[in-house]
C-alpha cells in the first residue's frame, strides 16, 4: 500500500491561500476565484478546467484610443501564483494534450505557459457517474499523474497524494499525518466497449458512407466541442469599442458551418457530416498519429451528457469501428 | 520573457500597386530596424497580415527572397478584411507575422529545369521562385513560365514580366482566356498553352498555382508531358487563423496546411483525403 | 402506438408516397431516444413513439433528403413543418406529415414538460396520416399568459435587469439556433462579418444582442417547442422571451403560427394600420 498524507480542510485552505488566489468550480460549474474551498459534487463540473488556461476570450494586444497604429500594447501573461481546487483526472489529463499544442517549440503560448507554471493543480477523486469513461483511456478516478496533488475526500478532510515534485514540495509545507491508501480504482467504461479504434484504420476509411449516416442525426450545434476539455481550436478577431481596438484570441468550434469557409465562399467542410467526421478523426486518429500513445479524449462524458439530441459520440466511434471491422472480415 | 507568437509586428506600406480592378500588391517594411534586418524567408512561405481592427489574413510573401527587408503581398478583395486593406496606401501601418510554412524545396531543384504554370493571382506564390532562380541563375537550368489570366486587365506583375521576358535561358509565355481590342498576345487557357509550349519533363520540376479549375486541368497536362507526381508541386489555400499549427483549423487529415504545407507535391496530395 | 406507426410507414413506402422518413428510434447501445432517417421500409421496425420523443424532428428537414420525406410530428413539430412550407422552404407535396397523438413528452423522464402542460394543439394541424387515439388527449392545465405573467408584470427597468441576468451564462455556442426548426437562414446574421452586426464573444452586450435578435427573428414564427431551452447547456431561459413575443404577435396580429399552410405571415407583412405606439403614439397598456 502506498502512503497518503491526511490533511484537514482548514490546513489545506490556509496553505493554498498563502500561495495566492484559489480557483474552484462554482455552483453552476464555472471556474472562478473562491474565498474558501467549496463542497463539490461527485464528478467533474460542467466547464472543463481548461477555461483557466485557454479562456474563452483572451486579449492578444490592444491599441488605445488616440494612439498611433504602431503603438501595439501586448497583453501581459498572468504570472501570479495560485491554485486550482477540484480538478478531476479527466480534465487534468486533457491539459497534458493542450500542453502539446501550446507549449511546444518553436511557438509557445506565453499566457498558457504562465498559468501552467503558476497554478498548482489540486485534484479531487471522483465517484464516477453514468457518463464517465476514463477507464477507456487507461486511468481512473484517483489518477494523480496529471495533477500536483490528488485528494480523496474523507469525513474530516482529505487524504492527499503528490502527483508531481511541485506537489511533493507543497505537501512538505503543510503539517500532515501519513496514512496508508488503497490502490487506485480502475476507471469506468461502457459495458459494450471492446477497445479504442485504430487511428490508421479510421483514417483509411475517410470516405466511408457511414460518416454521412451518422451525420444525419447530428446537427453540428457544437455543444460537445464547446464543453470538451481537450478541444484546442481558436480564432483571432479584432473588436473595437469607442476607438479602442482589441485583438482577441477566442475559443472556436469546428462544428460551426463557417469554420473552414474562406473569404470568397469556398468551404471544404460545407457538408455537416464532414464536420462530425473531422471531430471524431481529430480526436481518435490525427492526435494519436501525431502524438503516439495519446488519444484526443479523456472520457469525461460531457459530449454525451450535453448533446441536445441525446446522441452518444462514444457509441458513434464504436459503431464506426465495428462496421469497418465487420466489412474487413467479410472481404478477408 | 517569451514573446507571444500571435503578436503582430507593425510594418509600413512603402508602395501600393493596383494590379487589376480587385487585386492590389503592397510592398512594406517592418518598422523595427532589428527585426527588419534579421528577417529572412524562403519561396512559398506566407505571413499573417492585418489591417488593425479588421482581423488578419493569410498571404504568401510574394517578393524577392534575396531582398528580405522588403516584403510583398498581393491581395485580392474578397471579404471584409481585404476590403479594409484595399483602403490603405503608402505610409499606412499594417501588422505582420511570419514567415510561416514549408517552402518550395528550391535547394533540391538545383541543376534542374524549372517549369511554372500560373493563373491569375496564382502567380503570387510562384513569383518568389522565379526571383530566386533568376538570382541564382547558374544553379538552375531552363526556366519556362506559362502565365495566363481571364483578360488582359487581369494580368499582374507587368514590370516583373518585362524582366522575365528578357532573362537568360528563360521562356515566358503569357496568355489570356479572351483578349480585347488592344490585345496582340496569345489567347488560350493555361493548360492548352502549356501543352503547346511542351516543356521537357526530363530533369525538370513543375510548379503550378491558380484557380482550382485551372489546377484541375493543368495537372493532367503535366502528367501527359511526362512529369511524375513527385516532381509536380503546388501550394494549397485553406482558411487559416494562427498560421503556426495551434488553432486547429487548416488541417487536411492529420496535416496542417500552415505547418506541413502550404507547399505540397502532387504525390503528397494524392495521399490526402480530398477535403480541400 | 409503435405497431401502428410502423405499419403506416411501411404502407407509405409501399405506395411510393415517401422516399425517406424522419422518425425516432432507441439507440441500441446508449438506449437513448434519437432521431433517425430511414430509407428502407424494413427499417420502419426501429421506429418508436412515446413520452421520450422530446426532440423536434422538423429541424432535420433539409433539402438534400430523398424527397418526398415523411416526418413523425407531434403538435408543436407539425406547426413548425407547416411554417417551413408556408415560408417556401418546402413544397407541400415534398412532405408527408405522420401526425401522432401526443399527450405530452417528459424530458426528465418523470413529469410532462412545462410546454406540454399548457399545450392546446396535441396533434399536428398538418397531417397526411394520423397515428394513435386523438380523442383521449389531455386538456391544458395552464396558459401561456400565466407562464409569462411574472415578466409582463415587471417594469421596463426590472425587465431589462431580468434579461441581462438571464443571458449572462450564454457562451454563444448557438445550440439554440441549430436545434430550432425555424432558424434556417443560409447565413445567420450573427455569422456575417461584412459588416459584423453582432459580436460573437460572451459579454453582456453581445449576449443581449444575440438573444434579442434571435427572438425578434422568431416573432410570429416560433411554435413553442421549447427545444432551444432544452438544448442550452447553460440553462439560459431564452424560450421565455420567445413566449412573450408570441403572446404579443397573437394579440396584435391575430395570428397563430403554423396552424394553416400558405398565405402571408406577420413577419413578412406590413400594413399601415399596424400598431406602432412605441413610435410616438399613445402608450398601450
Amino acid at each position: 500500500m502506498a502512503d497518503g498524507m491526511k490533511i484537514s480542510r482548514e490546513a489545506l485552505q490556509t496553505a493554498l491561500s498563502k500561495r495566492g488566489a484559489i480557483f474552484a468550480p462554482n455552483d453552476v460549474g464555472r471556474w472562478t476565484a473562491v474565498e474558501s474551498l467549496p463542497e463539490l459534487g461527485p464528478i467533474r463540473p460542467r466547464r472543463p478546467v481548461k477555461d483557466l488556461f485557454t479562456p474563452p476570450r483572451r486579449e492578444i494586444a490592444r491599441w488605445k484610443a488616440g494612439a498611433g497604429p504602431a503603438e501595439i500594447e501586448p497583453a501581459k501573461p498572468d504570472e501570479t501564483p495560485g491554485s486550482v481546487f477540484g480538478v478531476r483526472p479527466c480534465d487534468a489529463r486533457a491539459l497534458l494534450l493542450l500542453d502539446r499544442a501550446f507549449v511546444q517549440a518553436p511557438y509557445v503560448d506565453p499566457h498558457y505557459k504562465a498559468r501552467r507554471d503558476n497554478l498548482l493543480l489540486i485534484g479531487l477523486a471522483c465517484q464516477p457517474g453514468p457518463n464517465c469513461y476514463c477507464g477507456v483511456f487507461g486511468f481512473g478516478p484517483d489518477d494523480k499523474d496529471a495533477v500536483d496533488l490528488m485528494l480523496t475526500p474523507k469525513t474530516d478532510g482529505f487524504v492527499a497524494q503528490a502527483g508531481s515534485t511541485r506537489g511533493q514540495a507543497f505537501l512538505a509545507t503543510v503539517v500532515t499525518v501519513a496514512v496508508p491508501v488503497p490502490a487506485p480504482r480502475p476507471g469506468p467504461r461502457p459495458e459494450w466497449w471492446t477497445g479504442l479504434p485504430d487511428p490508421k484504420t479510421l483514417y483509411a476509411n475517410f470516405d466511408h458512407p457511414m460518416w454521412r449516416e451518422l451525420g444525419t442525426s447530428c446537427m453540428n450545434c457544437g455543444v460537445c466541442t464547446q464543453y470538451c476539455p481537450t478541444c484546442q481550436c481558436f480564432t483571432i478577431d479584432d473588436e473595437s469599442f469607442k476607438g479602442e481596438i482589441q485583438r482577441l484570441r477566442i475559443v472556436d468550434n469546428c462544428q460551426r458551418s463557417d469554420f473552414t469557409r474562406m473569404a470568397g465562399g469556398h468551404n471544404p467542410r460545407q457538408v455537416a457530416a464532414s464536420r462530425l467526421r473531422q471531430r471524431v478523426l481529430h480526436k481518435f486518429s490525427y492526435i494519436p498519429t501525431q502524438n503516439p500513445g495519446l488519444v484526443g479524449c479523456t472520457g469525461c462524458g460531457r459530449c454525451v451528457e450535453l448533446c441536445p439530441l441525446d446522441r452518444h459520440l462514444f457509441a458513434d466511434v464504436f459503431e464506426i469501428m465495428k462496421r469497418i471491422n465487420q466489412e474487413a472480415e467479410r472481404v478477408a | 520573457m517569451l514573446r507571444d507568437p500571435l503578436l503582430p509586428l507593425p510594418a509600413r506600406i512603402s508602395e501600393r500597386i493596383d494590379e487589376t480592378a480587385d487585386t492590389v500588391t503592397f510592398h512594406f517594411e517592418l518598422l523595427d530596424e532589428t527585426e527588419r534586418n534579421a528577417f529572412r524567408y524562403l519561396p512559398g512561405q506566407f505571413g499573417e497580415i492585418s489591417a488593425f481592427g479588421e482581423g488578419e489574413s493569410t498571404f504568401v510573401i510574394a517578393g524577392d527572397p534575396a531582398r528580405p527587408e522588403r516584403l510583398t503581398v498581393t491581395t485580392k478583395r474578397v471579404g471584409a478584411h481585404t476590403e479594409a486593406l484595399h483602403h490603405l496606401y503608402a505610409g499606412a501601418i499594417i501588422g505582420f507575422r511570419g514567415p510561416y510554412g514549408k517552402a518550395f524545396p528550391v535547394a533540391e531543384w538545383k541543376g534542374k529545369d524549372i517549369v511554372i504554370a500560373g493563373g491569375g493571382i496564382g502567380l503570387a506564390p510562384l513569383k518568389p521562385i522565379i526571383c530566386h532562380v533568376l538570382n541564382q541563375r547558374a544553379d538552375y537550368g531552363r526556366l519556362t513560365i506559362v502565365y495566363g489570366a481571364r483578360s488582359p486587365g487581369d494580368l499582374m506583375y507587368a514590370a516583373d514580366r518585362e524582366i522575365w521576358a528578357k532573362a537568360f535561358n528563360t521562356e515566358l509565355v503569357v496568355t489570356v482566356d479572351k483578349g480585347d481590342a488592344n490585345w496582340k498576345g496569345r489567347e488560350g487557357f493555361v493548360p492548352a498553352v502549356l501543352r503547346a509550349t511542351a516543356p521537357k519533363a526530363d530533369n525538370a520540376v513543375a510548379i503550378t498555382c491558380g484557380p482550382p479549375i485551372m489546377i484541375k486541368l493543368t495537372l493532367p497536362v503535366f502528367k501527359e508531358l511526362g512529369f511524375p507526381a513527385e516532381r509536380i508541386f503546388t501550394t494549397l489555400e485553406m482558411k487559416m487563423k494562427c498560421g503556426l499549427g495551434q488553432c486547429g483549423r487548416c488541417n487536411i487529415g492529420p496535416f496542417y496546411v500552415c505547418k506541413d504545407g502550404p507547399v505540397f507535391s502532387v504525390a503528397q496530395l494524392q495521399q490526402l483525403p480530398q477535403e480541400f | 402506438m409503435n405497431q401502428s406507426l410502423r405499419e403506416n410507414v411501411k404502407r407509405l413506402f409501399a405506395e411510393g408516397k415517401v422516399k425517406s422518413v424522419l422518425g425516432y428510434r432507441e439507440h441500441p447501445l446508449s438506449k437513448a431516444v434519437v432521431a433517425t432517417l430511414i430509407t428502407r421500409p424494413e427499417d420502419a421496425d426501429t421506429l418508436i413513439f412515446d413520452y421520450r420523443c422530446v426532440q423536434n424532428l422538423a429541424r432535420g428537414l433539409t433539402r438534400d433528403l430523398p424527397l418526398p420525406v415523411g416526418i413523425v410530428v407531434k403538435g408543436c413539430d407539425g406547426r413548425a413543418v407547416s411554417m417551413r412550407i408556408t415560408e417556401g422552404d418546402f413544397a407541400r407535396e415534398q412532405i408527408v406529415a405522420i401526425a401522432v397523438a401526443c399527450p405530452g413528452v417528459k424530458a426528465d423522464g418523470k413529469t410532462f414538460d412545462e410546454r406540454c402542460q399548457r399545450c392546446e394543439m396535441h396533434v399536428s394541424p398538418l397531417a397526411d396520416v394520423t397515428v394513435g387515439d386523438v380523442s383521449a388527449l389531455p386538456k391544458p392545465e395552464k396558459t401561456r399568459a400565466e407562464t409569462i405573467a411574472k415578466i409582463k408584470a415587471m417594469t421596463p427597468a426590472e425587465r431589462f435587469e431580468f434579461w441581462q441576468k438571464a443571458f449572462e451564462p450564454c457562451t454563444h455556442c448557438y445550440a439554440c439556433r441549430e436545434v430550432c426548426p425555424l432558424c434556417n437562414c443560409v447565413v445567420c446574421v450573427t455569422d456575417q462579418n461584412a459588416p459584423r452586426w453582432i459580436e460573437q464573444t460572451a459579454k453582456p452586450s453581445s449576449n443581449l444582442m444575440w438573444h434579442m435578435i434571435r427572438a425578434f427573428h422568431h416573432a410570429g414564427r416560433c411554435v413553442d417547442c421549447g427545444e432551444c431551452q432544452r438544448a442550452c447547456p447553460e440553462g439560459v431561459p431564452m424560450h421565455l422571451l420567445d413566449l412573450c413575443l408570441a403572446e404579443d404577435v397573437e394579440e396584435l396580429f391575430d395570428f397563430e403560427t403554423g396552424v394553416k399552410q400558405g398565405g402571408k405571415w406577420p413577419f413578412l407583412l406590413f400594413n399601415p394600420e399596424d400598431p406602432d405606439s412605441w413610435l410616438g403614439g399613445p402608450h398601450r397598456g
